[in-house]
């Protein structure tokens, strides 16, 4: 704990001293720190929503697109992990498009679905989509891939059938690397939907939030406070998840 | 139920890649005995159960009218995620619905290998011993006509291993299942086995048999044991030399 406050006051105590000294053309900590608060409640005037509106709209985004994707890459990741010609069949596709990040999407998603009504919005959850499916397949495939063959064998010397085998050996085995993956998931897909909300006209988010604050004339502490909030709703994200973690997995 | 009353006859061989590990072993056992197999490690012994329980391709025979085997292993290979109660009721799980009869007789079983209280307990917080407890527990539930043991206690201290000796053989006399249980422990085949067939080292045959005729509980300090012991001992060192 007192680590972890040494490690704040660190950051901190750097910031006033780059800015005193003059390296560093910004407001110091405190006044940032008064005009998050204050925006945290109180609309601000351009777009007329507070911070937590535009969390609000962001997170909507981010749990839409990466509960589809685990919803997807969960089952097709122990599948993959568990027969060898499943993996083989789908690796190939997936492989090719991995290596795509997912921001280069960003403006083609913007085409597909331009014919859309809510054409903005889906291309965020698509590109959201594509950021949390792939750490997930992975995790969890790893997972399944390595469950233990000699509890599979135990499985068999019992007369298990290869359905009770996912269910009873498989599947739990992948558990672990399921909730990794929902983590690095969910983390990948929340930097995502703010480099997605700064290239369209999105109304709300926090990333369309800053951009607009930029674009505005440059306002320094609606940007930094626009950041911290990314920032804190990341590490609450992923302190669920090993709260989560730790509740799904006592038996470790 | 059931019970299994054929005589089960044994006559095998097998290879790896071209490479016989099993000779020739072939064995008879009768309904209610308990026979130990002993042999040198790597002498396919292990192979032997696992093609008894039908995990393993072979080349020959096994006369064998039953379904029901129960196996325990050498590691206990005991689910991480599922508590002791949950562990012994998985052969039943994955056959029906779990209900509320099978509970009661898991808990049971529990409490005949002396496990009563650690019901909710994970495998990570049981000793050896008791993680072995809960696999034969697991064995034991299907009432199998047959127990295939691997070396089951090999991983344990000398004294647990004397004690899980004693309650398993307790455990036998109560119902007189056939067992079949490999070890390359004399001391623990001569305590336990009404009949003990030895093998030779790869590529592996019957050596020899030698029926043991003490009195239970058997003292490992009498003479007539250590004379069994010498017995078997001889049969396994004359073909090692041979």
């Amino acid at each position: 704990m007192r680590l972890k406050i040494l490690s704040i006051a660190t950051v901190l105590i750097l910031w006033y001293a780059a800015v005193l000294v003059g390296v560093l053309a910004l407001p110091l900590p405190h006044e940032v720190a008064e005009k998050f608060i204050a925006l945290f409640f109180n609309p601000e005037p351009v777009l007329g929503k507070n911070l937590i509106q535009h969390s609000i709209s962001s997170l909507i985004r981010v749990i839409s697109g990466s509960f589809i994707a685990f919803f997807l890459a969960i089952p097709l990741g122990i599948l993959m992990g568990w027969r060898l010609s499943v993996d083989a069949y789908f690796s190939t596709m997936i492989e090719v498009f991995r290596p795509i990040p997912p921001l280069a999407w960003i403006p083609l998603a913007y085409i597909i679905f331009a014919g859309f009504s809510n054409s903005t919005q889906l291309a965020q959850i698509f590109i959201v989509f594509l950021g949390a499916f792939f750490p997930c397949l992975l995790s969890t495939r790893e997972f399944a891939r390595a469950t233990d063959k000699n509890l599979i064998e135990m499985a068999k010397a019992f007369r298990a059938s290869d359905a009770s085998i996912l269910k009873e050996v498989v599947i739990p085995s992948s558990i672990p690397g399921i909730i990794s993956g929902v983590r690095i998931g969910l983390g990948i897909g929340w930097m995502t939907i703010v480099a997605a909300e700064m290239l369209a006209t999105s109304g709300s988010g926090l990333g369309y939030f800053i951009m607009v604050m930029y674009e505005v004339g440059g306002r320094v502490e609606e940007i930094i406070s626009g950041m911290a909030m990314i920032g804190l709703i990341g590490y609450l994200m992923n302190e669920v998840v090993i709260l989560a973690e730790k509740k799904l997995l006592r038996w470790r | 139920m059931k019970g299994f009353t054929e005589i089960m006859e044994i006559s095998i061989s097998k290879s790896f890649n071209g490479f016989k590990v099993i000779e020739n072993i072939s064995f008879r056992v009768n309904p209610g005995e308990f026979v130990c197999v002993v042999g040198k490690s790597g002498c396919g012994k292990t192979t032997l159960l696992r093609i008894i329980a039908g995990l393993e391709e072979y080349e020959g025979e096994i006369k064998l009218d039953t379904e029901r085997i129960g196996f325990v292993f050498q590691d206990d290979r005991l689910l991480p995620w599922k508590t002791a109660l949950e562990n012994v009721l998985f052969p039943i799980g994955i056959e029906k619905k779990i209900e509320k009869g099978d509970v009661e007789l898991a808990k049971k079983i529990l409490k005949l290998v002396g496990l009563e209280g650690f019901e909710g307990y994970y495998p990570k917080e049981l000793s050896g011993g008791m993680r072995q407890r809960v696999g034969l527990a697991r064995a034991i539930i299907i009432q199998p006509d047959i127990l295939l043991m691997d070396e089951p206690f090999a991983s344990l201290d000398e004294l647990t291993r004397q004690k899980m000796q004693e309650e398993l053989i307790q455990l036998w006399e109560r119902d007189r299942k056939t067992v079949i249980f490999v070890t390359h422990s004399i001391d623990e085949a001569v305590f336990l086995a009404t009949r003990i067939v030895v093998l030779t080292p790869r590529p592996s045959k019957v050596a020899g048999e030698v029926k043991i005729d003490l009195p239970r509980p058997r003292d490992r300090t009498s003479s007539e044991f250590n004379l069994y012991k010498r017995k078997v001992l001889n049969l396994l060192r004359l073909k090692s030399e041979s």
